[in-house]
This record gives structure tokens, sequence and C-alpha cells, in this order.
């Protein structure tokens, strides 16, 4: 019992410090942002002949209603070289009607070639309209997100692929400014840039630029909203200067092409296809020991409406948590091997015990707790103390995003809406997150099941970042 | 959900009280009779308890001295057992009297439980027993405070100095964290209400002055006319000195002809080039570009000598903009600063310098060829991208020549900026590279030779062809070929009905996928 105490007393400490850096990091990497960016200006990106080429990668699934809409919106962002890439992943709506209606599409005789394996394309399409010429459109049998990308990446021509969900909204600015990082570094090569992620629900749209800020009307809603300020500004930002990201969201996400063909593009059989991607190019790169860097944009570019009823962020968090569990496990010969550098050292082992096993570590306090407090080895003042300080940590990190935020980006302008944050921010660690924790051990409990992910190959995992590219076509889609 | 929340709810109340319940349960208080055995000796004498010696046929013993009868702790009992009567002469037991009435043990083991349960006994010995019962003890406790002497002692406890140590760390951290935020946040708010506040000030003035005053009264302007415009006081304040820069640089990027003169003229009559030109010496990175952009747009020729010292600063931002402003400032520019520059040259290094130096280069004779002789790649392959997009074909032998002796990166650059201009170039440059064993330098140098390519390198594509490369750089070569030479094209396609080949050969052929 005293050791598993001295255990739990350590791991609260660690929480602590670690919480406490990343606020430092974070500011620091913001400052530096913020000074870079007086000096750029944006408008040579979109027209220079250096700058490179970009093909975004848009998968649909029955996204009928909005699909024309998004599009659309794809199609007049302010850059010169890209191409926008449409993969209807066998929706059952008439997402793929839709798009040949609105854009003149038409069938094409592409010649498509299966670099990276997928399910197959039923067709290519490409519009009779000039005004259109920058779309593609790619029919193929449902096969999942990571699929549809890939085959989006068979078809793609640019040197970087943004990978996006097609219900983002993308302001003008975003690729100029995502684009950035991989012209900037001189000494090392850019592998992928990440992208903040903004709550659009009930924010007002212009021309696919967020206008007016306002939190989500629900307690949920606003919990994301802090949630992802944590995430993106704070967390993102601090492990952008330790160079030691693992993840860029799926839903906003730049990569070098090349180096993801070269690596085999996406695993289709895990749910966390965009960690394990960045996972797998970081293990390539260390491999063969060649300097490289994953960057981070912390500037507001890409909202999505995030769920605010609880069944929906339930699944959602359910499935990131099998995500997580599943890409580590993947890639478990990185952990604490100092071959893999930062990712192996630090990054890797973070993951494990702050993110993986946070809901398990919590749930075995809460049992310890409720242990010693039976045999009656209970001492009040610990616990009280543990518990204050726990609350105030959750309150001052929470705090924190949300003065980071205003300090960087000033968008909830509104006094009524910050008030409604500080209220959230209150209640959080009381109301919502014993239901995270709840979410993130089914999350675990659905892993060892062995519910959605690809049960014999994520136990046994990568040997070498290259394995998935050995895998053969009928392997990864049996 | 909610059921599932009440059913745990339920179930974690079910466990507290079943908890509750086994430890509220008699238990043994001595574990074993050798525990009793060693508290009987410890405690001495217990009410109502007595003990006797006795044979093994039950009668009473008596001893050398002739004194026998009842003993009050169990203790003597043992030792007169032990010391008077031999072990092997006479077998004899202790009998445990309750009131004067012979009990067995276990009854005596049980009546001592009971005593001290009730709390009828206080325990005098160490913990012989089981210790599960200490709360009866502990209610005849007299509450004392457990912060005896002064609230310091309270930390004389190891871990309780720890625990607090931290808390009090991490108050102070936090509490601070969140002041530096707010008053940043302040501090913030404040200097961009003043910046507005200056901003008005400053409009009215500065439009006066560019519209009322010829170039020649702006050079010449008195201190006291200035001043009555720009009062001396709100000079020296460094917020107001930075609206002024920072609007008559935004005018002077939107005007034109005489009134960019007066901007300029302006900014020199109120000092704020040597403002611009002292910037160059701070510690920090940041003041330094913003030093160099004002130089730069505000064209502060003579800050020139001190930009040229930050051209291989090993700052990133500070080195791009010395390098983008000498560019700029420099009558006779020489490119032979950045031919001699270490540091590799970024993408974005590169986007920036090409700005300027199209803009330079329609008036001025920039040498670009110096940059093909740099011991910098990066440096080199700027180079031969500027061929390409500033269309100087003059320089393309001057690359033809050296293309022999470069690497396969740069030969790919100097194949793109000879496809780019349309300008054929010896077939043997294609011819080579196309043999290359580099997939990249053959998939370039066949696209290019598809438009400006030969018939020799029309056959050469089709010995390639030949050999099945890969599916790319199939649709690269054979997309040359149809634009070189149709009949071979069609020699081919028709000779093989590989499926791959058709799909290629449609795609081609469909008039939707030509830029594809």
């Amino acid at each position: 019992m005293e050791v598993l105490g001295i255990a739990f007393l350590f791991l609260s400490f660690s929480v602590i410090v670690i919480y406490l850096l990343i606020m430092i990091l974070s500011t620091l990497e913001m400052r530096d942002h913020r000074r870079k960016n007086r000096f750029a200006d944006y408008q040579d990106i979109i027209t220079s002949p250096i700058a490179p080429g970009v093909s975004i990668l848009a998968p649909a699934y029955n996204e009928g209603e909005s699909i024309v809409q998004n599009v659309k919106s794809l199609l007049s962002l302010h850059y010169g070289k890209f191409e926008v890439v449409v993969i209807n992943d066998g929706s059952k709506d008439e997402t793929l009607a839709k798009m040949i209606n609105s854009f003149e599409l038409e069938i094409t005789d592409f010649a498509y070639y299966a670099e990276i394996p997928a399910q197959p394309v039923r067709g290519i399409y490409k519009s009779k309209n000039r005004s259109y010429n920058r779309l593609i459109v790619i029919d193929k049998e449902n096969g999942g997100k990571a699929d549809a990308l890939n085959a989006g990446i068979n078809v793609s021509s640019k040197e970087i692929l943004a990978c996006i969900d097609v219900d983002c909204i993308l302001s003008h600015e975003s690729i100029t400014r995502m684009v950035r990082p991989f012209m900037e570094e001189t000494h090392r090569k850019v592998i992928a840039v990440g992208g903040v992620i903004g709550i659009a629900n009930n924010c007002d749209v212009q021309d696919g630029t967020v206008t007016k800020y306002r939190v989500p009307s629900t307690l949920l809603g606003r919990f994301q909203v802090i949630e992802y300020c944590r995430a993106f500004l704070m967390g993102r930002m601090a492990w952008k200067r330790l160079n030691g990201l693992m993840l860029i969201s799926g839903a906003f996400g730049f990569f070098n092409r090349e180096l993801v063909v070269e690596v085999g593009g996406y695993f289709p059989k895990t749910v966390g296809e965009d960690m394990e991607l960045v996972v797998r190019m970081r293990r390539y790169m260390e491999e063969r020991k060649i300097p490289y860097k994953v960057s981070f944009v912390p500037d507001p570019l890409c909202w999505t409406e995030v769920p605010e009823q609880e069944a929906v962020l339930s699944r959602q968090r359910n499935r990131w948590m099998r995500g997580t569990i599943e890409s580590l496990q993947l890639h478990r010969a990185t952990r604490l091997n100092p071959n893999y550098g930062i990712m192996g050292m630090v990054s890797y082992p973070y993951w494990s015990v702050f993110e993986k096993m946070a809901p398990v570590l919590e749930l075995l306090g809460l049992i310890y707790t409720m242990v010693i407090v039976i045999i009656g080895d209970f001492s009040a003042f610990y616990f009280i103390a543990i518990f204050i300080v726990f609350y105030l940590l959750s309150i001052l990190v929470s705090s924190f995003s949300i003065l980071f935020e205003q300090v960087s980006y000033n968008s909830y302008k509104d006094k009524k809406d910050l008030n409604k944050l500080i209220l959230t921010i209150l209640l959080e660690p009381i109301l919502i997150h014993p239901k995270i924790v709840y979410w993130g051990l089914g999350g675990h409990w659905d892993f060892i099941k062995g519910k959605g992910g690809w049960g014999q190959m994520i136990r046994t995992g990568f040997k070498k970042s290259d394995d998935k590219k050995n895998m053969d076509h009928d392997t990864l889609n049996s | 959900m909610a059921v599932r929340t009440i059913v745990v709810f339920v179930f974690l109340l079910f466990l507290l009280s079943k908890a509750s319940i086994v430890l509220g349960q008699d238990e043994k208080i001595f574990p074993d009779s050798t525990s009793f055995v060693d508290f009987l000796i410890s405690q001495g004498e217990i009410p109502g308890l007595q003990f006797q010696l006795v044979n093994s046929s039950g009668q009473l013993l008596i001893d050398s001295t002739g004194e026998t009868g009842s003993l009050a702790e169990f203790s003597a009992a043992h030792t007169l057992k032990n010391t008077i009567y031999q072990p092997d002469s006479v077998t004899s037991t202790i009998q445990y009297l309750i009131f004067s009435e012979p009990y067995t043990f276990e009854a005596t083991q049980e009546y001592v439980s009971n005593l001290l349960r009730n709390g009828d006994i206080e325990l005098l010995g160490n913990e012989i027993w089981n210790g599960k019962d200490l709360i009866s003890l502990a209610s005849k406790e007299i509450y004392t405070p457990l912060l005896s002497g002064n609230y310091f002692s309270y930390f004389a406890d190891l871990k309780i100095f720890i625990v607090a140590l931290t808390i009090s760390l991490f108050l102070v951290f936090a509490v601070l964290m969140i002041v530096f935020m707010l008053v940043f946040k302040a501090r913030r708010n404040h200097n961009e209400k003043l910046k507005a506040l200056y901003d008005q000030y400053i409009v009215g003035p500065l439009s006066e002055i560019l519209f009322e005053k010829t170039l020649e009264e702006l050079e010449s302007l008195s201190d006291e006319e200035l001043f009555k415009n720009f009062p001396e006081k709100q000079l020296k304040k460094a917020v107001f000195e930075q609206v002024l820069v920072e609007r008559i640089i935004a005018l002077n990027k939107k005007m034109k002809g005489d009134f960019k003169l007066k901007l300029k003229a302006l900014y020199k009559r109120l000092d704020l080039h040597t403002v611009s030109i002292k910037k160059l010496n701070s510690s920090k990175w940041a003041n330094v570009v913003i030093g160099l952009v004002e130089i730069n747009e505000m064209d502060l020729t003579e800050g020139l000598s001190e930009v040229k010292k930050h051209v291989n600063s090993p700052n990133f931002h500070i080195r791009s903009q010395a390098v983008a402003t000498t560019l700029n400032l420099s009558d006779s520019v020489d490119l032979s600063f950045l031919r001699d520059q270490t540091f590799p040259l970024s993408r974005w290094q590169q986007m920036n310098y090409l700005r300027i130096i199209k803009f330079l280069n329609s008036s001025r004779e920039l040498h670009i060829n110096t940059l093909f002789s740099s011991e910098n790649q990066s440096i080199r392959l700027f180079g031969y991208k500027l061929v390409r997009v500033l269309g100087l074909v003059d320089l393309l032998e001057e690359l033809e020549e050296k293309f022999a002796a470069v690497s396969d990166e740069e030969k790919i650059e100097i194949i793109k900026a000879f496809e780019y201009l349309g300008v054929p170039a010896q077939s043997s440059m294609l011819n080579d590279s196309m043999r290359s064993d580099n997939v990249k330098l053959v998939t370039i140098a066949g696209k290019a030779a598809g438009a400006i390519g030969d018939d020799s390198n029309a056959k050469i594509i089709y010995e390639i062809l030949e050999t099945s490369p890969v599916f790319g750089l199939q649709l690269v070569l054979l997309r040359s070929l149809q634009n070189l030479n149709a009949g071979l094209y069609n020699q081919f396609i028709t000779k093989d009905s590989d499926s791959d080949l058709q799909r290629i050969n449609a795609h081609l052929l469909d008039p939707l996928l030509q830029d594809v």
C-alpha cells in the first residue's frame, strides 16, 4: 500500500510538472510565432513560382446535403498551385450525383494506379467547365477515411498533401499559412504541418471564414472550446518547440507527398490513422537518420462543428482512445528507444502514460482511495490536498489556455462568452471530466475486445517503418 | 446512460455499506492461545480472574511452603508452576477462576475479550492482540490537538512538508502565470487604445504636410513648424514614435511618385531614420528585423553598411531580411555577397529574393551567373531557377556547359529551365539524363524531351519503354513520345496489349486529362 501511495504521489507531481512545462514551452513558441508573423508577407506565396503545389484531399461519405457548398468553398481558396481531390467513399446518398450535376463532371479515362493499396476505384471525374479545372472527383468502394485518403494520394499530383475533412470550413489564407513551414526550413526536412481546428458551433460564417465567434450554447460544446484551446494552442505548440509532435489532426493536416507514398500511406486498419501516419513518417526519418521536423501553425484557419450530444461525443472519445492505443501499440518498438530521438524517449512515454493510460490511472487512483478508506489507512489531509491540487491544476491549465487564446488571437470578444467559459472551467473537473474518463475506459475496453481494429497485426506492431508499405494489397483489404 | 450511472452509484453505496458491516462484526481479539497467554503475563491483575494450580486429576496442589490457594496474577501462577513444582516430578496445570469458579481456557479467553471490548480493563502492555478494536480504547483517550506547540511543528513530518510545499509552489506559480497573462492582456489593450489615439493625432498633420508642402519646403521645415504638427513631447514617447513610423511606412507602400519622396523626406526630418538604424544593434532579433524592414521600405541607403553586417547572420529572419534589403538598396547590385553565403537558402528566402530580383532585373545588370559558381548548392539551384523564372535565355548556354559536371539535383533544375523556356537543348543532355539510374532525373528529362526533344530522344524513350518502367514513368514517357513522334507512339501502343499500357493510352487520349 505504501509503495502504491508513493507511486500515485509521484505520478501526481509528474502531471503538475508536465503541465507547467507545457505552459512555459507553449508561451515561448507562441511568442516566436507571433514575432515571425509580423514580417511575413503571405501574398507572395499565392503567385510565386517557387511555392510548392498543394493537393487538397477531401474524403466524403454521405455528405450529400453540404458537399456542393463545401467543394465550392475549397475551390475558392487563395493559392496559385493547388488541386482539390474529393473522394466519394461509396456514399449511399446523392453525394456523387450532386457533384456531377453541380460541377458538370464527366467520367474520364484516368489511368489510376494504386501505388498505395486502396478499395477499387469505380471512376474518376473531371469537369468540362474550365472554372472547375482544379477539381478531381474519385468515386470508389467504401473503405473508410484512411482508405479514401490513400485513393486520393494515388491520384494527387502536387508536392504537398492537405488532408482535410470535407465539412471543415477553411480560411482563404489556410494554404498560404500552412505551406510556409515547408518553405522555411533550411537544415531539416519538414515532413508534416498541423493546424488548429476551431469550433464553429454557434459562430457566424461568411465566405468560408468565421466572422463572429460565440461560445456554443451547451456545456459540452463549451467544454470542447476549452479543450481545443488546451490541446491545440498549448499542447501542440509545446510539442512543436521540442519537435516532438506525434499527432496532426486528421481534419486539417499537411504532409510531404513523397514521404507519405514512401512509407505506404495511411494504415486503414486503425481508427487512429492520423496519429499512426505521423508516427510512421517520423520513424522512417529516424531510421534513416535524416534531420526532419513536424511543425504546427496555431493561427485560426480551420473550423468544424463539434458534437454537443453526449452519445456522439462518447463515441468520438472512445474512437480517439482506441486510435491512440492502436497507434502506440503498432509502434511500440520506438518506446524508450534512443534511436528514435525525442519521439522514442519523450513523446511516446508521455502519450503512453498521460494520454493512453490517463483514464486507467485515474480509475486505479479512485480504487486505491476507496481501499485505504475501507482498511482505515486513510489520511484526510493527503486526500484533500491532492484533490485541491488537481482541481486547481485543472482550473489553472484551462484558464491559462483561454487567456493564451485571448492574448494571441482574441477570438471571443464578448464578455458574456468569457464568463460562460470561466464557469465551464470551474464545472469541468466535476461534471465533465469523470465522463471523459469513463468514455476513455470504454475505449480501452473496446480495444481489449478487439472492436474495429485489426487484432493480431496491431498487437504484433510494426518492426520497421516500412512494414506497412511492404504489406500486400489483399492483406490490407482483408 | 442515466440508468447505468444509477446502477454504478447504487453498487458503490452497497460496497460501502458492506464494508461498514464487515468492520462492525465481532472479531477475535486474541488470534491464538499464545497471544492470550502473553497478554495475561503482561497485563497483571484482571478483575474477577484468578488462577490456581491443579494436578492431572483436578486436585489442588500445595507448594513446599505449604501455601496454596488462588493467585491474582497469571505470571505468578506461571512462575509457581515452573519453579516450585518440577515439571518431571509432578504434572500440574493452571486452572482459571472467574469469580472464584473454575472455567476452561477458552471461556476465560472469551471473558477477557469481553472485558476489553467493553472497555472494562485498559491495556497495559504492548500490542499483543490483533489491534482491530482500538476505537473503544481511543474513545477513552482525552482529546489533544494534533497541532501542539507552534504551527511549524506540524510540518516536521516530511511527507506533509513535501505536499504542502508542492501545493504552495504550485499555487504561487499558478497565480503568477495568470497574473502575468492578465497584465500582458491589459497592457496590450492599453497599447492598442493608445495607438488608435495617436493614429488619430497623426493622420491630420501628416495629410496636411503631404498635400500642402512641396518637397523642398518639407526638407527645410523648421523645428518650430515640425513640432507644431508633431509635439516634441509626444515624439519622445516610444508608442507615438512607433505609430508614426508604421503610419508613414503604410502610406509609403500605397503612394507613388512625389508623395513617396515627401514621405521619405519627412521620415528623415523627424529623425526616424536614426531610430531605424539604431534598431540594427538591438540584442533582440525581432527588433533587428523591424529595423531592417523599415530601412528597406523607406530606402534608407545611409543604413546600408550596417545592413550588410547582417547578411551572414546565423538568425534566419535577420539574414533573410538583410539580404532582401541589400538587394533592394544597393546601386550596383553585386550578387557576390549572395554567392558567398554559407547558409543553405530556404524556399521562403528564395521566394522573397526572387520578388526583389525580378523587380531589379528590368533596370539593373544583375549578373545572375555569379550565383552559378557558388560553393553553396542551394545558391546555385536558386541561380538556375532565376534563369527559368526571369527568362534569361542568354544564360542557357552557360548552363549547358556546366551540365555534365553538376549533381543530379542541379541537372533537374537546369533541364526544367530549358523546358520552361522552350529552348532545345543538346540531345546528349536529355539522352544522358534519361539513361541515369536516378528515376527523378529520368522522369524530368523524359518529360522535357516531350517539349524540347528530338528524334534521338524519341528513340531513347522507346528503348526505356521496352524495359517496362514503373507506372508513373511509363505515363510521362508515353506522353512525351506521343508529342515527339506519333508514329513511334502508335507502334509501341499497338504492339503490346498490356492493360496498363492501354489504360495510359486511353488517359493520354482523353481531352479532359490533357493537364493531368
